[in-house]
């Protein structure tokens, strides 16, 4: 039997319109209002000059509001850093309210904002943060008409670094803002005094490293030598001149299983199971050291003899390390043909940006030399510029003492990520639990054959070319 | 009244009861209907709103997606059942075997002992001993802990020199470093999904024993029956209800393991050691976040979905052989 008060029925209705109909304002409100054709549009050209409402530097007058993504890696001090920099720039620019946003999750952050076309008019880009998949995105609108048509000096950027975020036409991207090399091998000088080993020095091998970590390691109380995160195998891979790729930037296959690949593995393996090394793909050998401090943490406690990392980390080693011990650093040995692995990172302006000029104007602003120089000022991320590098860098009495030519080592040799969405799922998905297979195993592995497998998987599942 | 037979006998046993108010069938009418009616849908409506936009809609969206080949960038392009084949592929299908290997695993381990000790937790708590809510608050504790946050203390506790290892070598056992050994990672998963979801369960439990009626215990009790029999015969019997609510939802849970193997992995979300922590959910945001692979990823979680609701399903199908309603003739 039917309800007695069918006579709502009528408001029944009404309230199911009202709610479609504000579904459909919600549904329109959240839609993609980016007009712009996300992918094949040609850079625009840079705003003219002399219009009604512009400054006469083809900048308008009018009030307008950028927003400015960027990959938070040093906690408040970046953070307080930024807005004083936001600040600077509307005071120089009344009409420009800058609005920052820091970012942790860079990639489950900010991909998703690309794909709804609601992403920030300029975004940080970092080669170890998806900035190929940002590319492989068309996230980033082409600087190079700004470039062009202002003739803006780009002499004091490496030609490397500009190529590495430029897209196959040589139209750049990113300003790059920040390299940061992972070269930078980092040592106890009591632990070498009380071995009576000399310590590190830029001549060394990878086989006098090998011994070394060796000689100082003292089971389960003392590792001679240790990586500051464990991909850093990766690092030694390259230490070894093993190529991941056959072009280091647009590549299109993947050759990680190609010359000394495997063998710096076989090495790094030997060592592991020896428990020499200090990390968590050795802890069944030994690798873990007291309270499962990896890393930096057991390099400041003084667990550690040698520790892979860069330069950021010093800082943190004086802090935590509280002068227990005196360190300092050399730039990790490389066999012939070796490379250094690195990350580099800059800004660029959004695809869809509203405001594309004002938001090239703050990339020049924070990712010029004049930003870097403050940026390293404040001791936040490594400029490429050689002159700022010499200038603060290098002036810095800031340990380790020897972290400038450290530093210029890795500039000159560092090779960064390849572009292109395929990279993540292609190598990192699948070199990652082969490799860590293998260190896991029960028996060494034959490492050459885990990367033939590795490689083949790899072009299956995501092809470069 | 004590062989195999005893549990139904002390049911039928009891005396009959009357059933709950049952509502009369009769509807307020008129204007007063239409008032009411009007509260009705005003009250209703934000939530509608709310579930309509942010969860209806996308889940009828990853319906679509999971047959076109959207990847976070331009418009999707319908690609058939192609994404459903990716599945079984060489490259994805070991990978997303082995998830499912690992969920299976610490699902089949952590549901039963949540159960028992849940059940152990509230027959013990439903004792009438002095303090007892206090014992209870820290039994249920766990349960509203911020999950990341007790998982990073068991990371320590399950650490090569742990608090647990530490014990373990009292008794001179050489523990394993539980979450970065490949053979034992997905144990100190299990471990922590343990202790952080029995106390849930506990408190259903709880709340069931409260509620058994006092009469039947009695009469058994009369009756001659001990502490033991009284549990097997009478009051789990009454409480296959919680067991089932309890069943369906940690079967769920457990299925959709993620924030422990994701907070647990040196790498958050790698699956490391070897892919041994890589969940059957992980590897859904791992296609979904990290390759952007929002086709494919969508696709994944249909099958999964479908899994769960046929489990639930046979579940509830098979509860008419095992779970007792009071009520129930």
């Amino acid at each position: 039997m039917r309800p007695t008060f069918d006579k709502a029925v009528p408001w029944r209705l009404r309230f199911l319109v009202a709610i479609v109909a504000t579904l459909a304002l919600v549904a329109t409100a959240c839609g993609n209002d980016d007009d712009s054709d996300s992918g094949d549009s040609a850079p625009p050209a840079p705003a003219a000059t002399g219009t009604a409402a512009d400054s006469g530097d083809g900048l308008s007058d009018e009030e307008v509001e950028i927003r400015v993504a960027y990959f938070n890696g040093a906690g408040q001090t970046e953070i307080d850093f930024r807005e004083q920099q936001a600040a600077e720039f509307s005071a120089m620019h009344p009409n420009v309210t800058v609005n920052m946003v820091p970012v942790s999750d860079w990639q489950i952050t900010i991909l998703p904002q690309i794909a709804s076309g609601d992403a920030p008019d300029v975004l940080w880009g970092g080669t170890d943060d998806g900035y190929g998949q940002m590319v492989g995105r068309n996230a980033f609108r082409s600087v190079q008409p700004y470039i062009d048509s202002e003739g803006y000096d780009l002499s004091q950027w490496p030609g490397g670094m500009l190529a590495h975020f430029s897209d196959p036409d040589d139209n750049l991207l990113v300003l790059p803002s920040s390299n940061l090399s992972f070269n930078f091998l980092y040592y106890n000088k009591n632990l070498f005094d009380e071995a009576g080993l000399d310590y590190p020095s830029d001549s060394w091998s990878v086989d006098d490293l090998i011994d070394a970590a060796r000689a100082l390691s003292i089971p389960d109380e003392q590792w001679g030598f240790g990586f500051a995160w464990d991909d850093l195998y990766q690092t030694w891979m390259r230490m070894y001149g093993c190529e991941f790729s056959d072009d280091p930037t647009f590549a299109t296959d993947y050759t990680y299983n190609g010359p000394h690949c495997a063998e710096a593995l076989e090495g790094l393996d030997e060592l592991s199971r020896e428990g020499v090394i200090n990390w968590e793909l050795g802890a069944q050998w030994g690798g873990l050291a007291p309270g499962d401090a990896v890393g930096e943490s057991a390099f400041s406690a003084g667990h550690v003899a040698m520790l892979l990392s860069g330069t950021w980390e010093a800082p943190t080693i004086a802090d935590n390390s509280g002068g227990a011990f005196e360190f300092d650093a050399v730039s990790a040995p490389l066999a012939d043909g070796g490379t250094i692995q690195g990350a580099a990172s800059g800004f660029g302006v959004y695809e869809g940006s509203d405001n594309p000029e004002w938001a090239w104007e703050y990339v020049k602003f924070i990712a010029g030399p004049e930003g870097q120089e403050a940026e390293a000022n404040e001791g936040i991320g490594q400029s490429p510029i050689a002159r700022i590098l010499d200038q603060v860098y290098c002036a810095s009495d800031a340990p380790p003492i020897n972290k400038c030519a450290v530093a210029k080592v890795g500039a000159a040799n560092t090779i960064w990520e390849p572009l292109g969405d395929a990279w993540v799922p292609g190598f990192w998905d699948v070199i990652s639990p082969a490799v860590q297979g293998g260190f896991t195993a029960g028996s060494p592995p034959d490492w050459q054959a885990v990367l033939d497998e590795a490689v083949e998987t790899s072009r299956q599942a995501a092809p470069l070319s | 009244m004590t062989d195999g037979q005893g549990r139904l006998r002390l049911l039928s046993r009891r005396r009959p009861r009357s059933h709950p108010q049952k509502p009369s069938g009769k509807r307020p009418s008129g204007k007063l209907a239409r008032r009411e009616a009007r509260w009705f849908y005003l009250f209703i409506t934000p939530w509608i709103i709310g579930f309509a936009a942010f969860a209806a809609w996308p889940i009828l969206a990853s319906f679509g997606l999971a047959f076109s080949d959207y990847d976070l960038s331009g418009w999707p392009n319908f690609i058939g059942f192609d994404n459903f084949d990716k599945m079984t592929d060489p490259v994805q299908g070991p990978v997303l075997a082995k998830a499912i290997r690992n969920t299976l695993f610490i699902a089949l381990l952590v549901i039963p002992m949540q159960l028992v000790f849940g059940l152990a937790l509230a027959l013990l708590l439903s004792q009438r001993v002095r303090g007892m809510p206090v014992f209870r608050t820290a039994f249920y504790l766990p349960t509203v802990v911020s999950g990341v946050a007790s998982i990073v203390v068991w990371i320590w506790i399950l650490g090569s020199d742990g608090l647990l290892n530490q014990g373990l070598e009292l008794l001179g056992i050489d523990g394993p470093v539980w979450l970065r050994d490949p053979a034992t990672v997905k144990l100190g998963v299990v471990i922590v999904m343990i202790w952080g979801g029995t106390g849930g369960m506990m408190l259903i439990f709880l709340a069931g024993l409260q509620s058994l009626p006092a009469e039947l215990l009695d009469a058994s009790a009369v009756d001659g029956a001990g502490a033991v029999r009284r549990f097997w015969h009478v009051k789990l019997p009454l409480l296959t209800p919680q067991l089932f609510f309890n069943l369906v939802i940690g079967i769920a849970g457990g299925l959709g393991v993620f924030t422990e193997t994701y907070v647990i992995s040196t790498d958050p979300g790698s699956g490391s050691p070897a892919n041994e922590s890589l969940t059957l959910v992980m590897y859904i945001y791992r296609q979904l976040l990290q390759n952007l692979q929002a086709g494919y990823a969508s696709a994944v979680a249909w099958v999964f979905t479908a899994a769960v609701a046929a489990l639930t399903a046979i579940q509830f199908w098979t509860s008419r052989r095992w779970v007792h309603y009071e009520y129930e003739n």
